[in-house]
């Protein structure tokens, strides 16, 4: 236990003393997280201020004698209409974005009103124009034209307009505030984690074995008394310890940048507040420990294998894909917490954390999730000391 | 009749239990071979993948002597170190370290071992203080005797100056003084050079060279592979000449000298490898 402790400490020291392994363990996290979220919420509001206030050119063709449409779309917010495009040449104007959308009114349009059947308008516009909002604008003006003969024709048949709706329903969400909050933001927050432990361990993780195969220091080291089992854990630890800490440090980030967005109601930036408890701390902690034994023994099985820090590089990067799929997997619908998902390593993490921070997990989820990842750490820890005693493994040529 | 039984055990444990440092037993190594290594050596996929590194060698290195292991690149001479160390183990054939089977007992064994290379092996973000001690803490070395250990070697070395400066920070002199202090800080009885010299500029060599000659000085055991004759006649009192993996030589350095009529160590090892 001596030697363990003795490995641990000095690769600690020399790790807390590697500006690269700082750099990813505490100023990334606590810098980049932070801009991440300020940075996405800030850009989102700028799109969405930017396709309010912007006008919208929309070609009106209008073939038959009402001229309600037309003042109707006038009235829109934003939309500059233009008359006098022929039809033939409308399509070729929107794909070239000189018009963003068009309304083509039929010319037996007000004679199919007059005789209460229906008249035909045709909006033309691009799906693929994101910022666009010509299709919603358009059809504000249509709805409220529609509204207003439905009406008219009512009125003349001295029916209640009640008749079209049978039903009066009233939603009502019982969803709490922090419950919303807590789904909504808890599929971000284990993707950010989880990375952040993956970066934070991988630095330190290709130091520690490849680093050390290139300096030649490996040799030194074996011919020591301390066991092979002694190094791997040693070496374990410290790899472990630095993906917990970048891993909590980007919580910490992603937490402090909440309190930077302005607009955040009060009632909102309460049920944040009750959201970091110490239970939900503790719970993250607690499920971060054994991803972090996982990962880390992972990492430090490539590094011993590799012959080069750069070899270890290129090895790790696919490891990212095989982390992030099972992430995005559980951010898809319909994937809920069950006895089947929760032993579903990396998806039972992101699924179980959205229910933490809603306040709605259910203890025996939290176990299976526990288990499950614990089982992964021990595999780990077994694989890597095995992969270390192979002869083959670290005096690889 | 009590001083006869005592002279008796006395002759006994001194002319008859001759305890060696160092013994291999019919010693073999084999290897799988890589596929990138089976297309260097020309073997196809359909042929066998083993590489026989070392095959069944025994030698016994005497207390208190210097062994040298020649032989051209590629002939086992690393292999065999690497096992003397326990950092690998042999496929068969018994080693045995101050008489601890380093397959039963590697860590006992490893406790009586140093090693080097030619690489400094040095942590660049450590201090010389704090690499020593990390070595003396691996071998479980008591604060006390560590301190006083500690301080004899970098007075000798005149290390001192540099003792808490970052290792990364040191000139190549300073880093090859603090690599010889990591590997004799626990005081091993026996020291393993694996081609210490080879690459090293004439300074450094000389540093290494010293150091062998002051552990023999101080009745440690050294085994050590070289390419420089001129350190193997300086320095070796025993010699080991591996070939493919076999051992072809193994003898005194007289029974070297008087293989072949030259007086270059290099003629006669040419003529030894040449003749087996």
């Amino acid at each position: 236990m001596n030697i363990i402790y003795s490995i641990f400490k000095k690769e600690l020291i020399d790790v807390l003393r590697d500006r690269r392994t700082l750099m990813f363990m505490v100023v990334i996290p606590i810098l980049i997280t932070p801009l991440l979220v300020i940075g996405s919420i800030k850009f989102q509001e700028y799109q969405n201020k930017k396709s309010e206030e912007k006008i919208l050119s929309i070609a009106f063709i209008n073939d038959s004698e009402d001229y309600l449409i037309k003042k109707l779309l006038l009235n829109q917010k934003g939309v500059k209409v233009i008359e006098g495009i022929v039809l033939d040449s409308l399509e070729s104007f929107i794909r070239s974005d000189s018009l963003q959308g068009g309304l083509h009114i039929d010319k037996n349009f007000l004679n199919n009103i007059n005789s209460n059947s229906s008249g035909s308008v045709k909006i033309y516009y691009k799906s693929s124009d994101l910022m666009s909002k010509s299709k919603k604008r358009m059809q504000s003006a249509l709805e409220n034209y529609k509204n207003d003969i439905v009406s008219k024709r009512l009125e003349r048949l001295k029916f209640d307009e009640r008749l079209l709706e049978p039903l009066e329903i009233t939603n009502i969400d019982m969803a709490t505030a922090k419950e919303t909050l807590g789904k909504a933001i808890g599929g971000f927050i284990p993707y950010v984690l989880v990375m952040f432990i993956f970066l934070g361990a991988m630095y330190p993780a290709i130091d520690l074995g490849a680093g050390e195969k290139e300096r030649g220091s490996l040799e030194t080291l074996l011919s020591s008394p301390a066991t092979k089992f002694e190094i791997t854990m040693g070496k374990l630890l410290v790899v472990s310890l630095t993906g917990l800490v970048s891993g909590l440090v980007s919580v910490l980030g992603i937490s402090s940048s909440l309190f930077f967005i302005d607009k955040i109601p009060v009632q909102m930036q309460e049920t944040i507040l009750e959201l970091i408890n110490p239970f939900m701390i503790g719970s993250i902690i607690v499920l971060m420990v054994p991803i972090a034994i996982f990962f880390a023994s992972m990492l430090l099985s490539i590094s011993f294998y590799s012959r080069s820090f750069k070899e270890a590089q290129s090895l790790m990067g696919p490891l990212n894909m095989v982390i992030i799929v099972p992430l995005f997997l559980s951010l898809g619908p319909g994937m809920e917490m069950d006895h089947a998902t929760a032993l579903m390593p990396l998806i039972n993490v992101g699924l179980l954390t959205k229910e933490i921070l809603a306040g709605s997990v259910e203890l025996i989820y939290f176990i299976e999730t526990l288990f499950s990842l614990l089982f992964c750490a021990a595999i780990g820890i077994w694989f890597s000391v095995y992969w270390f005693k192979k002869e083959n493994t670290i005096f690889r040529v | 009749m009590q001083l006869v039984c005592i002279v008796f055990d006395l002759l006994t444990v001194n002319l008859f239990i001759h305890i060696y440092m160092i013994e291999l037993e019919n010693i073999s190594k084999v290897f799988t071979l890589t596929k990138d290594q089976r297309k260097v050596v020309g073997e196809s996929k359909l042929r066998p993948k083993l590489f026989t590194a070392v095959d069944s060698i025994s030698f016994k290195c005497n207390p208190s002597s210097v062994f040298a292991l020649l032989g051209p690149n590629g002939s086992g001479k690393t292999t065999t170190l690497r096992m003397i160390s326990t950092m690998i183990s042999p496929t068969s054939g018994t080693i045995k370290i101050k008489d601890v089977d380093v397959m039963k007992n590697g860590r006992e064994a490893r406790k009586s071992i140093g090693f080097m290379t030619n690489q400094t092996a040095l942590y660049d973000r450590l201090s010389p203080y704090e690499m020593v001690k990390y070595f003396a803490d691996l071998n479980s070395m008591e604060k006390v005797v560590f301190e006083k250990r500690c301080k004899d070697i970098f007075d000798t070395l005149d290390m001192n100056s540099f003792a808490n400066k970052r290792i990364g920070t040191l000139s190549s002199g300073m880093k090859q003084k603090t690599s010889i202090a990591r590997t004799i800080i626990h005081n091993p009885d026996i020291i393993v050079f694996d081609e210490p010299t080879t690459g090293l500029d004439v300074m450094t060599s000389r540093s290494i060279i010293e150091l062998i000659r002051n552990s023999k000085d101080e009745k440690k055991t050294i085994i050590f592979s070289s390419h420089r004759m001129e350190d193997v006649q300086s320095l070796a009192d025993d010699i080991g000449v591996i070939y493919n993996g076999k051992l072809i030589f193994s003898g005194t350095k007289l029974d070297f000298e008087s293989l072949s009529d030259s007086s270059s160590y290099d003629d006669t090892l040419i003529n030894l490898i040449d003749n087996s």
